[in-house]
C-alpha cells in the first residue's frame, strides 16, 4: 500500500487497486445508520446525548449555586457559559469539513499552527478526558448507591463502584458495542422527559406552598448575569458551566455521516442547543426555587443534588428513582462519548507518529483502537482513585480543573481555525463572521476564563473547598501540572529521535473546503 | 455468474469460513465473493482516522483473501462495505444470486455475541438464503 487514501472516499473506497472495493449506500429500505444516513432526529439526539444532560447537570447544578456571589443567579451562569461554546461550534463545524479527522483539536491545530501547538491540543483533549472520568465514575458511584437506597455510602464503596463503572464502559468500548439510534432516542426521550417532569412538578409545588423551607419564587433577576455581585464569581461559575455544554459540538462533526450534509448539521446542532440550553435553564430555575440556593449549594448535597430532591419532589421514593435511573444512563452515554473520541484522538496521534505506534493499533477482531482504549481506561482509573485519596471534594476539583482543559483546547481550537482560513476570511461577509469573528470571539472568551480563572486560583481560598495544594487551589495545580507534564512528554518524544512529525509545517486550507456545501475535498494525510 | 457470498475480517473463523467457501464454489463452479464490512460507531465525534486505519486493514486482508482463493483457480472478487455486517452480506448474495452465505462462527466473540448478537443468528434472521456457518476446528 502505502499510497494517500483520501479523506473524501473512506471508508467505501480503499486505495484504487483494491478489486472492486465499493461503497454500498443508499440501496432504499435498509436498516441501520451507515454513511449519507444519519438523519435530522439522530443527530439532535447524537449532540445531546453526548452532552448528557442529566449527568452535567447532576455534577454541576451544586457546585455552580454553591460559588459564593452565585447562588440564585445559576441560569444566568448556565445561558452565559453557553455563549463561548457556540462561537467555537463555528470553528469545530469549519475545520471539520476541512478534514474530517478524528483527532479533532489534535489534527486541527497541527494544520493551522504546527506540530508542537498541535501536541499539545491533543494532549489537552486526552487529559480532559482522564479528567472528567474521574468525575464520571463518582457520580456514577454515588447514584448507584442512591438507586438502591443507601443514604451515605462510605467514600470507599463509592469508588469500588466507579472503578468498576469504568472498567465495564472501557470494555464496551474495545468490543465496539453501540446501542442503535432508536434506543439512544428511546433513552435520551426519557431522559428529557424525566428532567422536564421533575422541574414541573417542582414548580407547580413551590407555587402551591409545598416546597421545602427556603423555597423561593422564581424571579427574573435570575436570568441576569449582571446581577452576580463580582466578576471573580462569574469567572468561577462560567468555568465550571462550560463543561455542561462538553460534548456539544459532536452535532457539527457527525456532519460527514447526514443525510444532507449541506444543512442537516447546522440545523441539529441549533436545535440541540435550544433543547440543552432550555432543560438546563429549566430544571436549573425549577430546583432553586424548591430547594433554596443555601441547601442545593451546601457541600453535603452539592454532589448528589438530583438525587437529593428527587424523591422530595415526587412526594415518592420509587418515582424519585426515575430520576436517579436519568442521571445513570445519562452518566453511561457520556462515559462512551468519552472514551471513544479519546481513544480516537490517540489513534490518531500514533498515525501521525506524535506518540508511539502502538496507541494507533486497530484490533483486528472488534476494528476499535484498543491499546488506546485501554491505556485510557486504565489511566482513568489510576486518576479517580488517587484524586479520592487526595481531594476533599472530587466533584468540584475535578469540574473545574476540566474547565481549565476545555478553555484551553476549545480556545485554541478557535485560533487554529482562523489562522488556517486567514485567507479566506475577506472573501465573502459569511466567511469572514463564521470563520473569523465567532471562533475570535470564542476564543478569546475563553482564553480570557482560562487566565482569569488561573490566577483566582493561586489563591486556595477561591476553590470551593478551601483546600490548598502547595499553596494554591487544587484545580489549578491538576490543570497545570498535566499541561507541564505533557510539555516533558513531547520534549522527550522529540528528544528521543521522533522528529518527523515535529517537521510539519502549518498549512492553509484549500479553497476548494468552501466552495460546495456538500463537498469535501480531498486532504493529503502524511 | 453467480457467487457465494463469504463474510472476511482476517479473524480465524473468517479464514475457515472462506476455506469453506473456496471449495463450495469450486464444488458449485461458481465465483466467490469476499466481503468485508464495518459498521461505524456514530457516537464519539470524528473518526477520519479510523476509517483510514480500518480501510487499510481491510484492503490489506482483502488482497490476501482474494490471492489465496484464486490460487485455488476459483475466481473471486472483493467488497469492503460500511455497514452492518449482516445486513451488508444479505444485500450482496442478493445481488449477485448467491447460492450460499458462509461466515464463521461466532466462536471468537462470545461477549459481544451474547450482548448485541452475532452476525451468525442476525443472518438467520434476515437472510433468505441457505447460510452456512462454518465452526472453527479445535485445535488439538
Amino acid at each position: 500500500m502505502g499510497q494517500h487514501v483520501e479523506a473524501s472516499s473512506v471508508p467505501g473506497s480503499g486505495p484504487a487497486a483494491a478489486p472492486t472495493v465499493k461503497i454500498d449506500g443508499d440501496k432504499p429500505g435498509e436498516k441501520g445508520l451507515k454513511t449519507g444516513a444519519l438523519g435530522f432526529a439522530s443527530s439532535v439526539v447524537i449532540g445531546v446525548a453526548s452532552t448528557a444532560p442529566g449527568y452535567s447537570l447532576a455534577s454541576v447544578l451544586g457546585v455552580v449555586v454553591a460559588v459564593a456571589g452565585i447562588g440564585v443567579y445559576a441560569p444566568a451562569v448556565l445561558i452565559v457559559a453557553f455563549l463561548p461554546m457556540l462561537f467555537i461550534a463555528a470553528s469545530y463545524y469549519y475545520m471539520n469539513r476541512a478534514d474530517p479527522d478524528c483527532g479533532t483539536t489534535f489534527s486541527w491545530v497541527t494544520r493551522g499552527m504546527g506540530p508542537w501547538w498541535g501536541w499539545i491540543g491533543g494532549w489537552a483533549i486526552i487529559v480532559a478526558d482522564i479528567i472528567v472520568m474521574a468525575n464520571l465514575a463518582q457520580v456514577a458511584g454515588l447514584y448507584s448507591f442512591l438507586l438502591f437506597g443507601v443514604e451515605d455510602p462510605s467514600t470507599t464503596l463509592v469508588t469500588l463502584i466507579g472503578v468498576i463503572w469504568i472498567a465495564i464502559m472501557t470494555v464496551i468500548c474495545v468490543i465496539g458495542i453501540e446501542l442503535s439510534a432508536r434506543t439512544q432516542i428511546g433513552l435520551l426521550g426519557a431522559e428529557i422527559l424525566t428532567l422536564a417532569l421533575f422541574a414541573v412538578v417542582a414548580l407547580v409545588k413551590v407555587y402551591s406552598g409545598d416546597a421545602l423551607e427556603g423555597a423561593l419564587h422564581v424571579d427574573i433577576s435570575w436570568f441576569n448575569p449582571f446581577e452576580i455581585s463580582s466578576l471573580k464569581a462569574l469567572v468561577a461559575g462560567l468555568l465550571l458551566a462550560v463543561f455542561i455544554y462538553w460534548g456539544w459540538d459532536s452535532t457539527v462533526a457527525v456532519n460527514e455521516e447526514t443525510e444532507d450534509s449541506s444543512t442537516t448539521p447546522g440545523r441539529a446542532a441549533l436545535a440541540s442547543t435550544v433543547i440543552l440550553v432550555l432543560i438546563y435553564v429549566l430544571v436549573a430555575v425549577a430546583a432553586i426555587a424548591y430547594a433554596g440556593p443555601e441547601l442545593l449549594g451546601d457541600p453535603e448535597n452539592a454532589d448528589d443534588v438530583l438525587g437529593v430532591l428527587a424523591g422530595s419532589v415526587f412526594g415518592s421514593e420509587t418515582l424519585g428513582k426515575i430520576v436517579i435511573i436519568a442521571v445513570l444512563t445519562s452518566a453511561a452515554a457520556s462515559t462512551q462519548t468519552t472514551i471513544l473520541p479519546t481513544s480516537r484522538t490517540a489513534l490518531s496521534m500514533a498515525r501521525a507518529k506524535a506518540i508511539p505506534e502502538k496507541f494507533g493499533q486497530v484490533s483486528p477482531r472488534y476494528l476499535t483502537p484498543d491499546v488506546a482504549t485501554w491505556w485510557m481506561g486504565g489511566l482513568s482509573i489510576l486518576w479517580y482513585v488517587g484524586l479520592t485519596l487526595v481531594s476533599e471534594n472530587i466533584l468540584y476539583d475535578s469540574i473545574a480543573a476540566l474547565g481549565l482543559m476545555i478553555a484551553f483546547y476549545y480556545g485554541i481550537t478557535g485560533v487554529a481555525c482562523v489562522i488556517y482560513y486567514r485567507k479566506e476570511l475577506l472573501k465573502s461577509v459569511k466567511s469572514f463572521l463564521f470563520i473569523g469573528v465567532a471562533p475570535a470571539i470564542g476564543s478569546i472568551t475563553l482564553f480570557y476564563l482560562l487566565g482569569k480563572s488561573i490566577a483566582d486560583l493561586t489563591d486556595p481560598a477561591n476553590g470551593e473547598s478551601g483546600d490548598a495544594w502547595i499553596g494554591v487551589a487544587p484545580p489549578l495545580v491538576i490543570g497545570v501540572g498535566f499541561m507541564i507534564f505533557g510539555g516533558f512528554l513531547m520534549v522527550f518524544w522529540y528528544l528521543a529521535g521522533h522528529r518527523e512529525f515535529f517537521q510539519r509545517k502549518a498549512e492553509v486550507v484549500d479553497p476548494r473546503v468552501l466552495l460546495d456545501a456538500g463537498a469535501t475535498p480531498p486532504v493529503e494525510h502524511v | 455468474m453467480s457467487a457465494i457470498v463469504v463474510g472476511y475480517d482476517g479473524t480465524e473463523g473468517a479464514r475457515a469460513a472462506l476455506e469453506h467457501a473456496t471449495g463450495l464454489a469450486k464444488q458449485l463452479g461458481v465465483d466467490v465473493h469476499i466481503v468485508f464490512a464495518y459498521d461505524r460507531v456514530v457516537v464519539g465525534g470524528e473518526q477520519g482516522d479510523l476509517d483510514r486505519a480500518i480501510a487499510e486493514r481491510a484492503d490489506a486482508l482483502l488482497r490476501e483473501a482474494l490471492a489465496q482463493v484464486e490460487a485455488t483457480g476459483v475466481h473471486a472478487d472483493t467488497e469492503f462495505v460500511d455497514e452492518a455486517p449482516a445486513q451488508a452480506l444479505v444485500s450482496a448474495a442478493h445481488r449477485l444470486d448467491a447460492p450460499y452465505i458462509v461466515v464463521g462462527s461466532y466462536g471468537e466473540r462470545p461477549l459481544k455475541g451474547a450482548l448485541v448478537g452475532a452476525t451468525p443468528h442476525k443472518l438467520l434472521w434476515l437472510s433468505d438464503r441457505p447460510v452456512v456457518v462454518v465452526r472453527v476446528p479445535d485445535v488439538d
